[in-house]
C-alpha cells in the first residue's frame, strides 16, 4: 500500500475537481490503478508530487510504461529519475459519453497524449486539468500536477505550463 | 505463390443490433452457411482457425455467449476428426485466414473453417466497469481513456493536426461508403443514405469521432471455408486465391497507449510484408476492402499499404477515387461502418463475392484482385490479397 504524505497533499492543485464539472457532493468512484513490480515506483514517486520515469542507467532512454530490461542496448539497469513534468501535448480527445465507471456526471471530459520533453516519442496519458478543454490541442504546452484520488493513489495529470 | 483458396463464405442471417440466440448458435449457422456454399459436407471439415478475442471492454469469457472456440465449434459440428487447429489472441480475422492457408497448403489439413463471432450484449457496448486497473489499464483506466472509441480518436485528432485534414475530407468518404451499404439487403443500414451534414453535425463520441465514426456493435458470425489451391482442382465452384497476407503489425516502441506513430509503422511494416507475398504491386488491386471498424483507418491503412503516402490519405480519397465505380473502389459493400461491426468479416466475404461475379447491381466489372484486410495495425492486423486465379 503506499501511503500519502498528506502534508504534501494539503498544496497540491485542488482546482481540477472544479474542472471537471462536477455537482456539489458527487465523488465518482474512478478507476484506480494497480502498480505491478515494474511500475510500483513510479505510483510511489507520484503519492510524493514527483514524476518519475525509468530510465536505462548506461545508454540513458527512457521507457513509459516501464520495460524488463533496456530495449535499446539490453542493460538490465534501470532506475526511476523524476523528470521536469515539462511536455508538449501531441494529441487530445475529449469524451461526451460516460463509457468507463465513475466518469458519470463529469462529461465533457478531456484527455491528452503527452510527449515529454525528456525524449521525443516518450508519452504518458492523462486528463487536462486546472485549465478549460477547448483551449488545448496538439502543440499545447503543459506541466504535471498532482490530483490525489483515494488515500492511497495520486493520479500525475497535466495542466497549463504556464 | 498462390497455394490455398476460400472455396465458401457466409455470414450469420439477419445481421442485427441483439440476437434472440447466443453467438454459439450464430457461429453454426454461419458455419453450415459457409459449408454449403463450398459444396462440401460439414464432416470434410478437418480444420479449424479462429481469432477468439471478444474485442470489447468487460467481456465475459463464456464460450458460445462471449466468443466461440475451436472446442466449441468443433463439439457443434459434430467433428470427430480435427487435424489441426489454432486460436489467435492477439490476431484478427484476416490473420486468421492467413493462418488456416498455410495449414492447407501444408497438408496439415484438407479443409479449414476460419470464423469470426462478434457479440454485442445489452446495455451500453465496451462499458469499462473495473474498480482496480491493472496492466496496461493502470495508466489509462484511472483517467477515463479505457474506451477504444477515445484510443483511436487520439491517432485520428493527431492525423488531423499534424496533417492539416478536417473532417469533411473524411465526409467524402463516409457518405459514399453509406451509400454501398445502403444497397446491400442483409447491412443494417440497408435503404439509408446519408449527405454531409448528417456526418458533420452528428453525435459526438469522443471528439473528433462521432457515431458515424463508428462501427456499429451487432449480433453475428462470419465464417469461410479455406483450402488448398490443389484440392480446388476437384470443381468447387468459384474458387477465390489467397494470393498472400501479412499479419499482426510491429512497431518498435512501447507506449502506453498506440500513438499515430505506432500505426503509421505498424501499417507499413504490415504493407512491406504483404507485397513481399504477392506477385503484385499496389497498381494492381482492383478492389481495396480495408478495415474501416473506426473512419481514421482508413487513411492510415491506404498510406501504409502504399497506396499513398503518407500524411495523403486525405486528397487521395478525394475526387470519387475510391467510390465503386472509381479507380480504387473501397469497401464495396460499405466495410464495417455500412454492414456493422463483423471485425473483417464485411470486408472478406464482399472480396469473395465480387471475384465470383456474385455482388448483382453492386458488381465491379472482372476484378481480379481484392485486398482485405481487418484489426488495427499497431499490433492486430491481418491484410491479404485475393485473386480469381491461381497465378
Amino acid at each position: 500500500m503506499v501511503k500519502l504524505n498528506l502534508e504534501q497533499a494539503e498544496t497540491i492543485e485542488m482546482g481540477t475537481r472544479a474542472s471537471m464539472n462536477l455537482p456539489p457532493g458527487v465523488q465518482p468512484v474512478r478507476p484506480t490503478p494497480v502498480a505491478d513490480t515494474l511500475s510500483k515506483p513510479f505510483w510511489l514517486a507520484a503519492s510524493r508530487g514527483e514524476l518519475a520515469i525509468q530510465r536505462c542507467n548506461r545508454c540513458g532512454k527512457y521507457f513509459h510504461p516501464p520495460t524488463v530490461h533496456c530495449m535499446q542496448c539490453n542493460d538490465a539497469e534501470l532506475v526511476f529519475q523524476p523528470v521536469s513534468g515539462l511536455g508538449t501535448v501531441v494529441a487530445v480527445t475529449v469524451m461526451h459519453e460516460a463509457r468507463v465507471s465513475g466518469f458519470e456526471g463529469v462529461t465533457p471530459y478531456t484527455c491528452v497524449l503527452v510527449e515529454l520533453d525528456e525524449q521525443q516519442g516518450l508519452s504518458i496519458a492523462s486528463n487536462y486539468v486546472g485549465g478549460r478543454g477547448q483551449d488545448v490541442r496538439a502543440g499545447t504546452r503543459v506541466r504535471a500536477v498532482f490530483e490525489p484520488v483515494d488515500v492511497d493513489t495520486v493520479l500525475p495529470q497535466f495542466g497549463p505550463a504556464s | 505463390m498462390t497455394s490455398a483458396a476460400i472455396v465458401g463464405a457466409a455470414y450469420s442471417h439477419p445481421i442485427v443490433r441483439h440476437a434472440d440466440v447466443p453467438i454459439g448458435a450464430l457461429a453454426r449457422q454461419a458455419a453450415l452457411a459457409a459449408i454449403n456454399d463450398a459444396e462440401i459436407r460439414s464432416s470434410e471439415i478437418d480444420g479449424l482457425a479462429v481469432y477468439v478475442n471478444p474485442s470489447r471492454m468487460g467481456a465475459g469469457t463464456t464460450d458460445g455467449i462471449d466468443l466461440v472456440s475451436a472446442t466449441f465449434m468443433a463439439r457443434s459440428l459434430g467433428l470427430s476428426e480435427v487435424h489441426w487447429s489454432v486460436q489467435l489472441n492477439p490476431g484478427s480475422f484476416v490473420g486468421s485466414i492467413a493462418e488456416a492457408s498455410r495449414a492447407v497448403a501444408s497438408g496439415a489439413c484438407k479443409y479449414a473453417l476460419v470464423w469470426r463471432a462478434m457479440h454485442n450484449p445489452p446495455g451500453q457496448f465496451g462499458r469499462y466497469t473495473s474498480r482496480e486497473a491493472g496492466g496496461a489499464d493502470q495508466y489509462l483506466a484511472p483517467y477515463g481513456l479505457s474506451n477504444y472509441v477515445m484510443q483511436h480518436a487520439l491517432q485520428y485528432s493527431r492525423y488531423l493536426a499534424k496533417y492539416g485534414a478536417t473532417r469533411e475530407h473524411l465526409a467524402t468518404y463516409i457518405v459514399g461508403n453509406r451509400e454501398n451499404a445502403a444497397q446491400v439487403p442483409e447491412s443494417v443500414f440497408f435503404g439509408k443514405g446519408i449527405d454531409k451534414e448528417d456526418y458533420l453535425d452528428g453525435r459526438v463520441i469522443a471528439h473528433p469521432y462521432t457515431l458515424l465514426d463508428c462501427d456499429m456493435p451487432v449480433d453475428v458470425c462470419t465464417a469461410v471455408v479455406v483450402t488448398s489451391a490443389a484440392s480446388t482442382a476437384n470443381g468447387h465452384r468459384r474458387p477465390v486465391y489467397i494470393q498472400g497476407s501479412a499479419s499482426l503489425g510491429y512497431r518498435p516502441e512501447a507506449h502506453v497507449i498506440n500513438t499515430l506513430e505506432d500505426f503509421e509503422a505498424g501499417a507499413a511494416q504490415v504493407g512491406r510484408t504483404l507485397w513481399k507475398n504477392v506477385d503484385i504491386g499496389p497498381d494492381d488491386i482492383d478492389i481495396a476492402n480495408i478495415y474501416d471498424g473506426f473512419s481514421g483507418f482508413v487513411y492510415f491503412l491506404l498510406e501504409g499499404y502504399g497506396f499513398c503516402s503518407r500524411g495523403e490519405a486525405f486528397e487521395f480519397i478525394q475526387d470519387g477515387r475510391v467510390a465503386r465505380n472509381g479507380q480504387l473502389p473501397i469497401n464495396t459493400n460499405g466495410g464495417s461502418l455500412g454492414m456493422g461491426r463483423l471485425h473483417g468479416g464485411a470486408q472478406v466475404v464482399e472480396a469473395v463475392r465480387q471475384i465470383q461475379q456474385r455482388c448483382g447491381t453492386r458488381q465491379v466489372p472482372e476484378p481480379q484482385h481484392v485486398l482485405v484486410s481487418s484489426g488495427n495495425p499497431a499490433n492486430s492486423h491481418g491484410v491479404m490479397v485475393l485473386s480469381k486465379y491461381p497465378d
